[in-house]
């Protein structure tokens, strides 16, 4: 079973083992992969799937136990949400790499579905944005990257941050608000 | 606030922290505070502190939202998922090789074909992870059906279809281009290339109309546009086939009904209504309008999704001048028009919008209007009949062609937008500076009724809105009153009731809704409750604002122009000699209300055969416009043009023709030979030439250069093109010329019959001569049919001139020429008798009429075999 190794390296990561992100993150992505490969072959109920429920389902095989046997849940959350940015990240860059060199490509977040829209660029952008944030408002970050990356509900986030609803929906509008500005800024300094 | 005009503040910064955490608070402050305000706020609370303030006021500038960012990353991390897992593979003959786009549904990725030699790229479709529910892959096959069904340069092709491990797939063309609005933007088109590129468009979606699929998800973003300018539709995913009727459809429909673009959205289709072709028409006109303008029509914003419905189906779209100051005018009507809440008001299809953005291209005057609160009031009216009550005076040319003179300024406005360029061109510096003062002019007139209408709106404009939308409009809403027949007049009626009381403590609503009300009933030709509602109105201006007050004064000249309207000729004669007696001595004489007051007493006059005093006062107007407007003035022009149509009535020819040969000098010269007005005089000059029964090769040579003019520049279905063909086949009648007076009688017919219906009195002037032609070719059956039409018409309408009775002569000489001599007699006696009665107003080409009409009754009684009564006629026919 890969819950084991899984669990082991969450709690190093926790622990502040960096080395132990490195491993993880293959597992992760390779339960992922196979996850939504199931969808694809039809081998699951069809049913309405967003990419988040995607994430929480692929953790939910990963770690095969229920959360709350964790003993800082908030802490592990976070450490989850990372990674999967982590993930989304590497293999953005690793397929723009592939494709199209490592030029800078100028990315506007308007463009439209049904064009040739370079997401893994979307991607390495908001990532950029995100860093930029942690730099400024390192629990703004970390609330937006629970959110998108780790699928929480406000809910969620707001029983893991600790606060109200209503606080973390005012940090998220401003958190937005600072990830537009940079998008914007990004995009101007191309 | 420009993005990146600071550098973002840095948390090693001494103070870096401190300002981040003020900022964040002060912006969520003023988040709760309304745009307009914050400024205000942000003075007091930032103190002097620039830094900070600039701080907050970017982060304000940029406050999207929360769900548009979340959905874009979401939809990114799937796409990222998904690559690895799809790209690289097989779907059936095609190598997937990277994602194009991703939709609801399904996403789109490149793939070439691998057995393929040329390697061709394409476009292959699946449906969406997850997605695959009977209903979806329902929409999915449906959409590969449709698109099966299309074949056009502006819609992208289907090639192929097949299924990979079960889900079915299909390819289509790959189209490498931009979004319509990114490649409109990046090449910086001009608004005439933008209009150009959309009627391709327009085309492309022509076509999947006529093939009865509506797109009902057009957007800039289902438009590409390849380097080389071609257009292409995409994504027909919720297309719907207008007959498909079947079990499934019907499901289908339902599901797909919420699938839409709100930004695009009609109201219909926001509120879940069945698509039509008028839904795509909307969205066209959404995309012209963010294409023309850089912002979209609807503000929607993604956290305040309770506020889209009454953005899209009650606000008020901002006019696209707001954004753009250089869009031509027109340009905004036809986009506002296409935009109208109520699908019924829209373009009734894209043909007819693309037809309107031709017309502007050309430079001829468009078929758009623009949309006012009476106006919307009276939504079921296609005609000017505000014009009517704007008053002014009526010109008649020859048979009873009768234009208002509202409309002709009007109809310059919008033609010296149509002859700028060529002005430019060809005519002298000197006559560029008329033209100039002339837009002046108008623009000032615009601006002074803009801003009255600003001010007797500002006060009651939501009330009035309120009232007419709830107690009135809702009432003739069909959907509301589905399978009822509600009437607008039923409506009316009703809310007339309701009107009583409501406003007790607003008297001035009330009087404005009254207005609105009696318009609307005049525009439907009630004219007796159009004048009851203004009569009230009045009553309600004199109270409250007193009896020399302007609304007071306005209001009684509309309830002058529904007693005229009426017939009540001695009455309206009333009420404008007593407005005038308020006017002019309180007002300068200059005013233009004031002489538009005397215009109209003039027209009063005329009607009730007072020539001579219509004459005396058009001449006092037409001295103050000559010497406080100039001898070249539009409005001097106008009166000269009433003053003409006053001397054909009186028979004074030869003054009419010196008039109207001073009128089409100075217009040639400063309007141009092409000008609407010009083609106009014209006409109204070989009229009076056909009346006098001189110059008939100068009459038709003015007649047939009129036409071209008018069928070039204001096209066939005009009033005026139609009035000289009229007139060209009348012409020809009174030369003989029966045959070929036949075929522009007939054309003219045809149009006016489409363009007024069958019972205005143009239309049946038409069919009268017609008649006459067949008549005198001796097409006795044909000219019967014709000329029993257009009695019937005349009884009908309610009509009475001379040439209903003309009608009646003819047909009863139509009749007689059949030998049925009994059925002919009534009829020919009564309309002789009419002629008669009417002598005075006939012209004097026609008056032969009198007694060839008794001439014709003495043949009939002699074949008749009734000799006694035929010598009697005959010895009238002579002797009269």
């Amino acid at each position: 079973m890969e819950c084991e190794p899984i669990t082991a390296l969450l709690q190093q990561i926790a622990d502040g083992d960096q080395e132990a992100l490195n491993r993880l993150i293959p597992l992760v992505y390779g339960e992922l992969k196979r996850v939504a490969g199931g969808f694809l072959r039809g081998e699951r109920p069809a049913h309405t799937l967003q990419p988040t429920a995607l994430v929480h389902e692929a953790y939910a095989k990963l770690l095969h136990q229920d959360q709350r046997s964790y003993k800082n849940r908030a802490h592990f959350l976070a450490v989850a949400s990372s990674l999967m940015r982590q993930i989304l990240i590497d293999h953005a860059r690793a397929h723009r790499a592939s494709k199209r060199g490592s030029g800078q490509v100028k990315v506007s977040l308007d463009q439209a579905c049904a064009s040739a829209v370079d997401r893994p660029a979307v991607m390495i952008a908001l990532s950029d944005a995100l860093d930029a944030l942690e730099r400024q408002d390192r629990a703004k970050a970390r609330l937006v990257e629970m959110r998108y990356f780790g699928g929480l509900t406000l809910q969620e986030s707001a029983e893991v941050s600790g606060t109200s609803v209503e606080s973390v929906r005012h940090s998220l509008r401003v958190a937005q608000a600072f990830l537009h500005r940079e998008l914007a800024r990004q995009e101007d300094a191309k | 606030m420009a993005p990146g005009s600071n550098p973002p503040p840095n948390s090693d910064d001494g103070r870096g922290g401190e300002l981040w955490s003020r900022t964040e608070s002060l912006f969520l402050a003023a988040l709760e505070i309304p745009e307009n305000a914050r400024a205000r706020f942000l003075d007091g609370a930032c103190g002097g502190d620039a830094r900070l303030r600039a701080e907050v006021e970017s982060l304000l500038a940029f406050d999207h939202g929360e769900e548009d960012l979340q959905a874009k990353f979401h939809t990114a991390a799937a796409s990222i998922v998904d690559n690895d897992l799809i790209v690289g593979q097989r779907a059936g003959a095609y190598q997937i090789i990277d994602e194009l786009g991703r939709g609801g549904m399904g996403t789109v990725y490149r793939a070439i074909r691998a057995d393929d030699e040329y390697r061709k790229q394409v476009a292959i479709k699946l449906v969406n992870r997850g997605m695959d529910t009977d209903a979806t892959l329902e929409r999915f096959r449906q959409e590969r059906q449709i698109l099966a069904n299309l074949d056009h340069p502006y819609i992208a092709r289907l090639l192929d279809g097949g299924s990979i491990g079960g889900q079915p797939f299909f390819v289509m063309e790959l189209v490498e281009g931009k979004p319509i609005d990114r490649y409109c933007r990046e090449q910086d088109l001009p608004p005439e290339a933008i209009c150009r590129l959309f009627l391709r468009v327009c085309e492309g979606v022509e076509h999947a109309h006529h093939n009865l699929i509506v797109h009902r998800d057009l957007k800039p973003g289902n438009i590409l546009v390849t380097d080389a300018g071609i257009p292409k539709l995409l994504d027909f995913g919720v297309a719907k086939l207008l007959t498909s009727e079947s079990h499934a459809a019907t499901t289908l429909t339902h599901f797909a009904q919420r699938q839409m673009t709100p930004a695009y959205a009609s109201p219909e289709q926001f509120r879940g209504l069945p698509a039509t072709v008028s839904t795509d028409v909307y969205a066209l006109a959404a995309i012209l309008y963010e294409l023309l303008t850089g912002v979209r029509a609807h503000q929607l914003s993604p956290d305040r999704p309770d506020h889209w419905e009454r953005i899209i189906c009650s606000d008020q779209v901002a006019r696209p001048r707001t954004a753009n100051r250089k869009l031509p005018r027109d340009l905004e009507t036809i986009v506002l028009m296409g935009l109208r809440k109520e699908a019924d008001r829209r373009y009734p299809s894209v043909e007819q919008f693309a037809a309107d953005i031709r017309r502007y291209l050309e430079r001829r005057p468009v078929e758009a209007r623009t949309d006012t609160v009476p106006y919307r009031a009276a939504r079921f009216i296609r005609r000017n009949w505000l014009a009517v009550l704007a008053g002014g005076a009526v010109f008649v040319a020859l048979s009873g062609g009768i234009v208002v003179s509202a409309l002709e300024v009007r109809r310059a406005n919008r033609a010296q937008g149509a002859l700028r360029a060529e002005s430019q061109r060809t005519r002298a510096e000197r006559d560029r500076a008329v033209q100039a003062e002339q837009e002046a002019e108008q623009e000032r007139n615009r601006a002074v009724a803009e801003r009255e209408r600003a001010n007797t709106e500002a006060g009651s404009a939501k009330a009035i809105v309120e009232f007419l939308r709830d107690d009135l409009l809702e009432q003739a809403n069909p959907v509301r009153q589905s399978g009822t027949d509600m009437t607008v007049r039923a409506a009316l009626d009703r809310a007339a009731e309701r009107i009583q009381g409501k406003f007790a403590d607003r008297p001035l609503v009330e009087a404005a809704i009254r207005t609105t009300m009696g318009e609307s009933y005049f525009a439907l030709s009630r004219f007796t409750e159009a004048q009851q509602q203004f009569q009230h109105a009045t009553d309600l201006f004199r109270t409250h604002n007193g009896p020399r007050h302007r609304t007071t004064l306005s209001s009684m000249t509309s309830v002058a122009a529904a007693l005229r309207a009426q017939g009540k000729l001695a009455e309206a004669e009333r009420i404008y000699t007593a407005v005038l007696e308020v006017q002019l001595p309180t007002l300068t004489v200059r005013d233009p209300e004031t002489l538009t007051t005397m215009g109209n007493l003039a027209v009063v006059y005329a009607n009730q055969q007072k020539y001579s005093q219509a004459e005396a006062l058009n001449l006092q107007v037409l001295a103050t416009q000559r010497s406080l407007m100039g001898p070249e003035h539009l409005d001097t022009l106008r009166t000269m043009n009433n003053l003409g149509v006053n001397y054909t009535r009186q028979g004074k020819y030869d003054q009419a023709e010196d008039i109207y040969r001073r009128i089409l000098e100075v217009r040639r010269r400063t309007q141009g030979p092409e000008h609407p007005t010009t083609l106009f005089t014209m006409t109204n000059l070989g009229a009076v030439y056909v009346a006098k029964k001189s110059n008939p090769d100068e009459a038709e040579r003015l007649f047939l250069d009129a036409l071209q003019g008018q069928r070039k520049i204001l096209g066939s279905e005009n009033r005026d093109t139609m009035l000289t063909l009229n007139n060209l086949g009348t012409l020809w009648l009174s030369e003989g010329r029966a045959v070929e007076a036949e075929k522009v009688l007939a054309e003219s017919l045809d149009l006016r019959l489409r363009v007024l219906g069958d019972r205005h009195p143009d239309t049946l002037t038409s069919m009268t001569a017609l008649g006459e032609s067949l008549f005198r070719q001796s097409r006795f059956a044909e000219a019967e049919v014709r000329l029993r039409q257009a009695v019937n018409g005349f009884e009908k309408s309610g009509s009475d001139t001379w040439i209903r009775r003309m009608a009646l002569v003819f047909l009863g000489a139509s009749l007689s020429g059949q030998k049925r001599y009994q059925e002919a007699e009534p009829l020919i006696l009564a309309g002789r008798e009419g002629l008669v009665e009417k002598q005075a107003t006939i012209s004097a080409s026609s008056r032969y009429l009198i007694d060839q009409s008794a001439a014709w009754i003495a043949d009939l009684y002699q074949d008749w075999g009734k000799t006694e009564l035929a010598a009697e006629w005959r010895q009238r026919s002579i002797g009269h």
